[in-house]
């Protein structure tokens, strides 16, 4: 499965065409919708005509011999259900809202049609984004790219299981507290959670104005730097983002990690981390230092441990006041459980609420002084334990719930982070780079098989008790049981773990 | 850990804002989930505890968030 960057090149050589793309586009978003309920809405009408007009226009740049403009021309997109497009209505993937059509595009879309994206559609999420495991009894759930059984993650579900399932190139989503991350990590594909006000919000959903980013998500570290080239930098309208100068995070993402410091959490992070995971994080270790990485073990400050919390209570209080006026005149158009959650800044006093937004300037500039003095990178768990089961983590799965719910977001719920597919790594503030230069090295380095036998040791710990042994049915029920991923193995080979 | 609201607390600042609790049930779900969040707020201050009031009253600016990201950035140049 080809990714967005050779998607890319391959247009403009002139190998590929933006039709056939966009056809096998939607051939593939409609299996993925059958199987995983990620799609909302596909613009098959929409995508073939701008194809089109793609095609015409790449073989008018190759007769003249120009370069053609755009940095994703032709290539099929889509996104979260929460960014705006003109014409057309954003559910945010519920029922509350009258479905009105958008009088304007988000700058992210503007920015992705500039740039000639194809938009193939909007994306499942869970509803108003408030839920990290991809259950939305509005739209349906949406399904694991990998195995239906399995939780997507949220709340960008849609957005990661379409590109995972190689229904789209890349898709946007938004993360305020693992929302990008979860799902990226669930679906083993990449997702960034750029420094908060690199990219504008103006015409997108808000959940915690303080807190909230967009991120990109794609098949590889060198996509997602692609994207982040093309979504970066102030618009003028979006209060928080800054006109700070940006780098070139294409060039800088394949130079490599030699004689970048990687610090290594010997508290909070290591604590609680399945040993399946623990492995795989080590073996990525073990390959970015093979690449010349130096890795610094160190001790996290304390605070950080409150710091989930912390980011919590500034959630839970701005989702309230934003969804106040909603709970009050038609509360009963929520689902149960994303109203019990719009519903807890309910009980979050407002000056608790200002302190948390004021502690967190002096906290994060300890963090930034302690850690990054130290080391450039932070490598974390995204999810510490293997991808849970969609039953484990319903309304219904019983007290367990609770526990894997805070288990599944206990590692991204701090500020600022961004994530490489299952080991996540923080950088210190605008260097979105550095993660992903980690990546693309532990990406290099290690062989497509390697990775793949690695996902199948994590999803043989998830297999039922019933295919595990070395009996010749349970190697045949094992066999079946793998049979979905195995074919699918190619989607993996930009993964640096799992 | 704090104690959470009592559901008869969080029912009564229900009906102060206006925005509905069905039961008791719910209401004492919300107070588990904001007691976490205020624990933490709590928590986090009594770990900064030689944190100074002028600091407060003339450096820290709450809304000041992006900045201080900006100014970090700088610094680690």
């Amino acid at each position: 499965m080809r990714d967005l960057t050779e998607a890319v090149d391959g247009l403009r050589e002139g190998r590929l065409h933006s039709v056939e793309l966009v056809r096998e586009a939607i051939a593939r978003a409609r299996l993925a919708q059958l199987r995983h309920n990620c799609f909302v809405h596909i613009d098959v009408e929409g995508a073939t005509a701008a194809a089109e007009m793609a095609d015409a226009l790449l073989q008018g740049c190759a007769r003249e011999g120009v370069r053609p403009p755009g940095a994703l021309l032709g290539v099929p997109v889509a996104h979260k259900d929460m960014f705006e497009r003109e014409g057309r209505p954003t559910r945010c993937a519920s029922k509350v809202r009258k479905p009105r059509a958008a009088r304007r595009n988000a700058t992210v879309v503007s920015r992705l049609d500039l740039a000639g994206a194809i938009d193939l559609g909007t994306l499942n999420m869970a509803e108003f984004a408030l839920g990290a495991t991809g259950h939305n009894a509005a739209t349906g759930d949406c399904r694991n790219a990998w195995d239906p059984q399995f939780i997507s993650g949220g709340s960008s579900s849609g957005s990661a299981v379409a590109v995972a399932s190689g229904a789209v190139f890349a898709s946007l989503g938004s993360d305020t507290g693992g929302s990008v991350r979860i799902p990226a990590s669930a679906n083993g594909i990449v997702g960034l959670k750029p420094t908060y006000g690199l990219i504008p919000r103006t015409g997108s959903m808000k959940l915690s104005p303080s807190i909230d980013v967009i991120g990109p998500m794609a098949r590889s570290a060198r996509d997602v730097a692609l994207l982040l080239e093309v979504l970066a930098g102030a618009d003028g309208m979006d209060a928080c983002s800054s006109s700070r100068a940006r780098p070139r995070y294409v060039q800088e993402v394949t130079r490599g990690v030699e004689g970048l410091r990687i610090g290594i959490p010997r508290n909070h992070f290591p604590v609680g981390v399945a040993p399946v995971i623990r492995a795989a994080m080590d073996a990525s270790l073990a390959l970015l230092e093979r690449a010349g990485a130096t890795l610094v073990p160190l001790e996290i400050p304390e605070a950080v441990a409150s710091m989930a919390e912390l980011s919590r209570a500034v959630v839970y209080a701005e989702a309230t006041a934003l969804h106040g006026q909603a709970l009050r005149q038609v509360g009963a158009r929520y689902t149960p459980q994303v109203r019990l959650r719009a519903s807890t800044g309910l009980g979050i006093p407002a000056p608790l609420y200002l302190e948390a937004l004021q502690w967190r300037l002096p906290v994060l500039r300890q963090f930034v002084e302690q850690v990054f003095s130290r080391c450039d990178v932070l490598q974390t768990p995204t999810i510490p334990i293997p991808v849970p089961r969609r039953d484990e983590t319903d309304v219904g799965a019983g007290p367990a719930l609770w526990e894997l719910l805070a288990q599944l977001v206990r590692c991204t719920a701090c500020p600022r982070d961004s994530t490489v597919v299952a080991c996540r790594s923080a950088r210190n503030t605008w260097r979105d780079r550095l993660p992903r230069r980690c990546c693309c090295a532990s990406l290099r380095c290690s062989s497509a098989r390697r990775r793949y036998r690695c996902r199948r040791r994590c999803i043989r710990a998830r297999a039922p008790r019933t295919c595990r042994g070395s009996s010749r049915a349970a190697r045949l029920r094992r066999r079946r049981h793998l049979r979905p991923r195995r074919r699918k193995c190619d989607v993996f080979r930009h993964r640096s773990v799992h | 850990m704090s104690e959470p609201l009592s559901s008869t607390a969080m029912l009564e600042l229900s009906s102060l804002s206006g925005i509905p609790v069905d039961d008791a049930a719910m209401a004492e779900r919300i107070a588990a989930g904001a007691a976490a969040a205020v624990e933490a707020v709590r928590n986090v201050a009594a770990a900064q505890g030689a944190f100074d009031l002028d600091q407060w009253l003339f450096d820290v600016e709450p809304s000041g968030y992006l900045a201080l990201l900006e100014q970090l950035a700088e610094d680690a140049r």
